[in-house]
């Protein structure tokens, strides 16, 4: 059975593109626009990982890991935060919540995305 | 007989000696007019000793026979000259000018015979001295009067002038009064550490009136509840500053100027110029430009993105040409990547929070990063690039490491995309081995021209020859290290000959400046 995958992401091309690629590598992509859909989502199916962007509509993506360290069932779901900021401020907290893992979108290509994903979860 | 002779002699005598006593010239003559008695004033007058004139006919003095005649005559008639302009002739026979007068003496009371003729002679030359004299003096005077009237009219202009230069001075100290009264600005003078002006907006600024400030020393205001902050700048303890922004709650924010003036430099002008609107405009730009910039990074990314997909064939076969103009879009993309971020940047170094994590590090690790794929992509060029170490071992620095990278590498890039042949070289020395540490990037390039050196760590700016060389770049890269280096209490600077090369020198202090650097979260 194929790892599941979460994408929490309101741009809905850079959604698009992340789940083509992640599904074209054998992953089940789910993708949610805001962080009330995400969390919902994850919420009825404990996603194997979760990738989210931390600038969106209502919630912002700290408030949904908080959440999910919050959930016994999703606190232990790695977490690859992809944002076009990346202030150490911003790392340094998300450090602090349990998440290494910050990609700048500009700085990595899909292809590096998917080989951090396979890191993470095989 | 004899007696009244003596007495007679006696008489004659004394009367001679108060005749000689007389300051008037006296000569006594007979009735033929043989002198019978001449005073000493009137020897004197013609030069003569007595006895050569006793007995002498006084014609002999007379100038004009004629007129000696005329004058005895009318002796002889028994009238009296008086006054009459007579030149008599001394012994020198010099003539002199007299005023005569002549008249008879008589024998009895009853005047009819006459005894003796009495001549007195007033010299016209005394009476001409005198007039001399007084015109002379009436002379000086007049020109005295002449003097005075100058020096009075002298005086009145003095008068004139000091009264238009105090005029001229009351207009003067008008015009800076509602110079300083009407001034945008705010203005405080501190004199012997007392308030000795406020200019309105000045009070406006700290609402206060002049009463409660004039007058005050600074310590005394340190307890006032709106100039305490401006005044606690001005404290003895204090240093001196120049220019200095102070916030005066949300509202209002001044940018502080003091001007030291008069000896030992105690006395103070302060400037307090309202910078809100320009701190809030200047936020709005760096706002629009930090927001703008990320915005752009998402239409980068899936741009990017979706290229590399095709490029990498993800999206099904592309032809050889259609990879190489698909290449050369992402490359493009790239730049505005890079454009971004350099744009970010400068939006983080103008907020002044540029700088995040001062760590230790070790400045070996940091330049091999830096150097990173320089060397290869130097070499492709067919350029030799090399990357010289001290002997003694690099030390360690604490700096913000991706920053101090940025400016090495946004050197180092510069140094490989402007040289065509020859060489770079990254050097390394200790300055000071316990203080300062130096890295020189040189290479064999276009150099910088001269008339474009002092702009070169500007802001957007980029080198007319930069620009036919590599279209590529931001203009940003300088501005970006510059800031960095000195940011971490660092220097740079650099020697360039055109045609011929550019070398930039960055030094680094060892013991690293986190107390001077500006870290804001």
């Amino acid at each position: 059975m194929s790892k599941k995958i979460l994408i929490l992401e309101d741009e809905l091309i850079i959604s698009n593109l992340l789940a083509k690629k992640l599904s074209g590598v054998g992953y089940s992509v789910k993708t949610a626009q805001n962080s009330k859909e995400g969390m919902d989502l994850m919420l009825q199916e404990t996603p194997d990982l979760v990738l989210t962007d931390v600038i969106m509509p209502q919630k912002d993506g700290f408030a949904v890991i908080e959440k999910m360290k919050q959930s016994q069932t999703l606190k232990s779901v790695p977490i690859i935060i992809i944002s076009n900021s990346g202030q150490p401020v911003e790392i340094d907290r998300a450090k602090e919540l349990g998440v290494s893992d910050w990609i700048i979108k500009t700085e990595f290509d899909l292809q590096e995305i998917v080989e951090k994903v396979k890191n993470k979860i095989g | 007989m004899e007696s009244k002779n003596l007495t007679n002699s006696i008489k004659k005598a004394s009367n001679e000696e108060a005749l000689d006593a007389l300051p008037i010239s006296i000569c006594l003559v007979s009735k033929n007019f043989s002198i019978l008695l001449a005073n000493k004033s009137f020897l004197g007058m013609i030069g003569y000793e007595r006895p050569e004139i006793l007995g002498e006919n006084i014609n002999f003095l007379f100038n004009d026979k004629i007129v000696a005649d005329e004058l005895f005559a009318d002796l002889k008639s028994k009238e009296v000259i008086n006054g009459e302009g007579v030149l008599i002739k001394n012994k020198k026979g010099q003539s002199i000018l007299t005023s005569t007068i002549g008249c008879p003496t008589f024998l009895g009371k009853d005047k009819k015979e006459v005894a003796n003729y009495i001549f007195v002679f007033f010299q016209v030359e005394h009476f001409k001295g005198l007039e001399l004299n007084i015109k002379s003096k009436v002379k000086k005077l007049s020109e005295d009067t002449k003097n005075l009237a100058q020096a009075r009219k002298a005086l009145m202009n003095i008068l004139e002038d000091a009264d238009e230069e105090r005029q001229k001075a009351e207009l003067e100290r008008d015009k800076t009064l509602s110079i300083i009264n009407n001034l945008a600005d705010g203005l405080i003078t501190i004199e012997d550490n007392l308030i000795t002006l406020i200019n309105p907006i000045a009070k406006d600024f700290f609402q206060t009136t002049e009463k409660e400030v004039l007058g005050k020393s600074v310590d005394e205001l340190t307890s006032h509840p709106t100039l305490r902050a401006l005044v606690e700048m001005f404290c003895e303890e204090k240093p001196p500053f120049l220019r200095k922004e102070l916030s005066m709650g949300d509202s209002l924010k001044l940018e502080v100027s003091a001007i030291f003036f008069g000896v030992d430099k105690k006395n103070i002008i302060v400037m307090l110029h309202d910078v809100t609107r320009e701190n809030f405009i200047e936020r709005m730009k760096t706002e629009f430009v930090s927001i703008a910039a990320h915005q752009l990074r998402t239409p980068l990314s899936a741009i990017k993105w979706i290229l590399k997909m095709f490029l990498d064939g993800d999206m099904g076969d592309v032809t050889e040409t259609q990879k190489q103009f698909l290449q050369k879009t992402y490359d493009s993309n790239e730049r505005m990547i890079n454009l971004v971020n350099d744009l970010l940047n400068v939006t983080k170094i103008e907020e002044g929070r540029f700088l995040q994590k001062i760590q230790k590090y070790d400045l070996a690790d940091i330049l091999v990063e830096a150097v990173g794929t320089l060397k290869e992509l130097a070499e492709k060029k067919g350029l030799s690039f090399n990357y010289i170490l001290p002997s003694k071992k690099l030390p360690k620095i604490s700096v913000d490491k991706e920053k101090v990278i940025m400016a090495f590498q946004n050197i180092m890039e510069n140094a490989v995309f402007y040289t065509k042949f020859g060489k770079i070289n990254i050097l390394t020395d200790y300055l000071d081995p316990q203080k300062e540490f130096m890295v020189r990037i040189q290479d064999t390039g276009m150099g910088i021209p001269d008339d474009q050196k002092v702009r070169i760590f500007s802001r957007f700016f980029r080198g007319a020859t930069a620009l036919k060389t590599e279209t590529e770049g931001t203009g940003l890269g300088l501005f970006i290290a510059k800031n960095i280096i000195e940011a971490h209490g660092g220097k740079i600077w650099f020697d360039s000959e055109e045609s011929k090369g550019t070398t930039f020198y960055l030094t680094l202090p060892i013991d690293g400046k986190e107390k001077s650097c500006e870290v804001k979260n």
